[in-house]
């Protein structure tokens, strides 16, 4: 029962996006983003996304802490590398389910409260992880420093069957090294099966249950549903997302600091999941990818960089666009990506799939007006 | 035998007794109606059923067990679903899963993770929620959002989606309020052919509908039970033809803005049948914006459009004028 019961379309949503996603060093290149890092980042994010989305566009709940699990499942998994093995698989499942573990305790306490106190106490955990990580449990956490391999780590389970090399050793998939493009592709692979099981959440009864508690609650406890239980199930699923995603950025690069649970990462994967379309199955991955292709391109802009690309234009028009764009790239291109994250909200609440779903239904059903878009609409999701 | 056992309930809220020493005993199998003016503390009652509040003092036991303390979700286990005053539907979701949302309470319970199948391999649940949408009469729309639902049929939707669990007991709070004549017409018709067995509370304002559901009355007024009986001997009830039509009754409701506060406030009449069936009616469609003066007694205007008629029907009502 892996695909037998998935509808047609599902089944090609599913091929389709395997497809994409494995062929996206080929998707990437007409637009310059095809080199591994970069493509690491998209699948990681993507799961981020994923993830995130299950609690917020599925369930309802608007977390503002969800980097907290990020950085948890990096810390978890850079300790497995540290004391068992590099091979990356004991990494990934560790951070899991530490992650999922730290999501079930955070959880359990934030879903006592809904809407906005639920954002906030979420948001205060995380700080609190934040803190934390940086003071009292630097033995954990290594403080500013961050945690990092070391020579002397302890390393079980390869000091017993592999030969120690000289150097830090890398991070592997059972001898294979998780840099470049075989990292990515262990991603990528991890990143499909991630949004498998996604789509198999979204299409069942317990899918169906979220998403009622996110319509209506109240309806929900006068049916005969204890919803705390479908919350924090939600919630901690959601939890695990994101510790696969910090364990995937601790194998592409073995080191786990602080910096990763701060409530601008939190926020970062709000936008990534409202910007591609809350709710649907592709749309945040979508969102993780745009933003973390346009934060590598504006952030690495800076004054001189802009002046050299409009040399062909005479001085003073050089400078004036200097003048106006500067801001928004290097150190502002969050500024950039607030003021677009505002036309979006503003424009398009259902975010980039929405947008797609629109010139879908324009396409398909011109002149139908309103039904034409939202069977374009069903059509997207 | 008595399915549901109230007895000297007791409810404030700050210093208003929303229910006095309530009692009330409904028999399983039959309708039982409730009615009473405008904040009479009809719905407080039923809220005390469902595990929306709890009682100050006193008892609710619904076959054999108190219902006191319980959560919502496990008192619809046992068996009592209901209807509210204002739908609570899944505004976003399809019909046929609002309807089928229930039914996996009724076959799963309350809390299972089954997230791996998908809804499609559940063909029993959908079938028991298609039987009863074809009940109601929503089969054709069984794929439209319900938030795009008249009014009636967001009420249809919300029955059927009591129905579909089959409860002991059903609640229903004004089923039919805000339905043109043949809608209510339907529902009426519809409680008389779905789920006959199932026991039912139904508050109404409609006294057509409560005369042609309703085994047995109790009538509510101020909170407290002041008439209780067979629909015959409720008719001619002095005492009820007072707690509506009597001097102190506020017969226009005051809601949010206070009891005795002035403004414009949501509102609609209550009278017994015959009476100003018509005034009640066309207040109900046209306006809801009754005016209600503090100390008047019963300051009424009309939305000016509708003013005319308004004071004609009162004036044919009450023999006086609506607007002193
Ligand atoms: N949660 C609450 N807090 C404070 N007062 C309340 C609350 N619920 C109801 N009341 C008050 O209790 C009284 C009874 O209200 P209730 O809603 O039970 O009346 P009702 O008989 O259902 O009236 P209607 O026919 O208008 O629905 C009203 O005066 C109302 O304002
Ligand atoms: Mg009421």
């Amino acid at each position: 029962m892996m695909f037998g019961d998935l509808t047609r379309n599902d089944k090609l949503l599913f091929l389709g996006f395997t497809i994409a996603a494995l062929a996206m060093p080929l998707l990437a290149w007409p637009v310059g983003a095809n080199y591994p890092d970069l493509l690491q980042k998209f699948a990681i994010y993507g799961i981020f996304a994923i993830g995130f989305n299950i609690l917020f566009g599925l369930t309802g709940y608007l977390s503002f802490g969800h980097a907290a699990f990020l950085g948890v499942g990096s810390y978890a998994a850079v300790w497995m590398f540290k004391g068992v093995t590099m091979n990356v698989i004991p990494a990934v499942i560790f951070g899991v389910m530490v992650s999922g573990l730290f999501a079930a305790l955070i959880g359990f306490v934030s879903l006592r409260r809904s809407g906005i106190y639920f954002s906030i106490l979420t948001l205060a955990f995380a700080q609190m992880s934040y803190n934390l990580a940086y003071s009292v449990l630097t033995p954990i956490t290594n403080g500013e420093t961050g945690l990092q391999l070391r020579q002397d780590d302890a390393r079980i389970l390869d000091r017993m069957f592999v030969e120690q090399t000289e150097g830090l050793p890398s991070t592997n998939l059972f001898g294979l090294e998780m840099s470049g493009y075989p990292g990515f592709y262990f991603c990528c692979v991890l990143l499909i099966v991630a949004f498998f099981i996604a789509l198999r959440i979204q299409r069942s009864p317990f899918g169906m249950m979220l998403r009622a508690i996110k319509t209506n609650q109240v309806r929900m406890n006068y049916t005969g549903f204890n919803t705390r239980p479908y919350a924090l199930t939600a919630f901690i699923i959601s939890g695990m997302y994101a510790g696969l995603a910090g364990s995937l950025l601790a194998v592409t690069d073995p080191l786990a600091g602080a910096e990763r649970m701060q409530w601008t990462a939190s926020g970062e994967v709000v936008l990534m999941t409202i910007l591609g379309g809350a709710g649907t199955l592709v749309g945040p991955i979508l969102g993780a990818g745009l933003i973390k292709y346009f934060e590598n391109i504006f952030s690495s802009y800076n004054d001189s960089l802009l002046a050299e690309s409009f040399s062909f234009l005479p001085d003073f028009l050089n400078d004036a666009l200097v003048f106006v764009i500067g801001p928004f790239v290097g150190e502002g291109w969050s500024l950039l990506l607030g003021i677009v994250f505002m036309a979006i909200v503003i424009f398009l609440p259902g975010g980039l799939m929405e947008g797609l779903a629109r010139i879908h239904g324009w396409y398909r059903g011109r002149g139908q007006g309103d039904a034409g878009r939202n069977v374009a609409k069903q059509a997207a999701e | 035998m008595a399915i549901l056992e109230v007895k000297d309930v007791n409810k404030a809220f700050g210093g208003l007794k929303a229910l006095n020493a309530v009692n009330l005993s409904v028999e399983e199998g039959t309708v039982h109606a409730i009615i009473g003016p405008n904040g009479a503390g009809k719905s407080t009652l039923l809220n005390c059923f469902v595990g929306r509040l709890i009682p100050d003092t006193g008892s609710v036991i619904f076959n054999g067990r108190s219902l006191l303390g319980i959560k919502p979700h496990e008192i619809n286990q046992t068996g009592v679903a209901r209807v509210f005053q204002t739908p609570e539907i899944f505004t976003d979701l399809s019909i046929l899963e609002n309807v089928m949302i229930p039914a996996f309470a009724k076959v799963d319970g309350s809390f299972r993770i089954n997230a791996w199948k998908t809804v499609g391999t559940r063909g029993e649940v959908r079938d028991m929620a298609e039987k009863v949408l074809e009940e109601v009469g929503l089969q054709e729309k069984r794929d439209i959002i319900a938030s795009s639902l008249s009014r009636g049929d967001k009420r249809r939707l919300e029955m059927a989606m009591c129905l579909v669990q089959d409860p002991k007991l059903l609640l229903l709070d004004e089923p039919t309020a805000g339905m043109s004549r043949a809608d209510t017409n339907n529902t009426v018709d519809l409680l008389q052919r779905v789920g006959t067995h199932i026991t039912k509370i139904v508050i109404e304002h409609d006294m057509h509908v409560v005369f042609s559901l309703a085994d047995h009355i109790s009538v509510l007024a101020q909170g407290t039970v002041i008439a209780g009986g067979k629909p015959e001997d409720i008719k001619g009830n002095p005492k009820v033809q007072e707690a509506y039509l009597g001097g102190r009754t506020h017969e226009c409701r005051n809601g949010e803005t206070g009891r005795n506060g002035s403004g414009a406030v949501r509102g609609r009449l209550f009278l017994l049948p015959g009476a100003a069936e018509l005034l009640r009616r066309e207040l109900y469609r046209s306006g809801r914006q009754l005016r209600c003066e503090a100390g008047r007694d019963p300051g009424i205007a009309g939305p000016e459009r509708r003013r005319q008629d308004v004071d004609a029907a009162y004036h044919r009502a009450h023999g006086r004028s609506a607007t002193a």
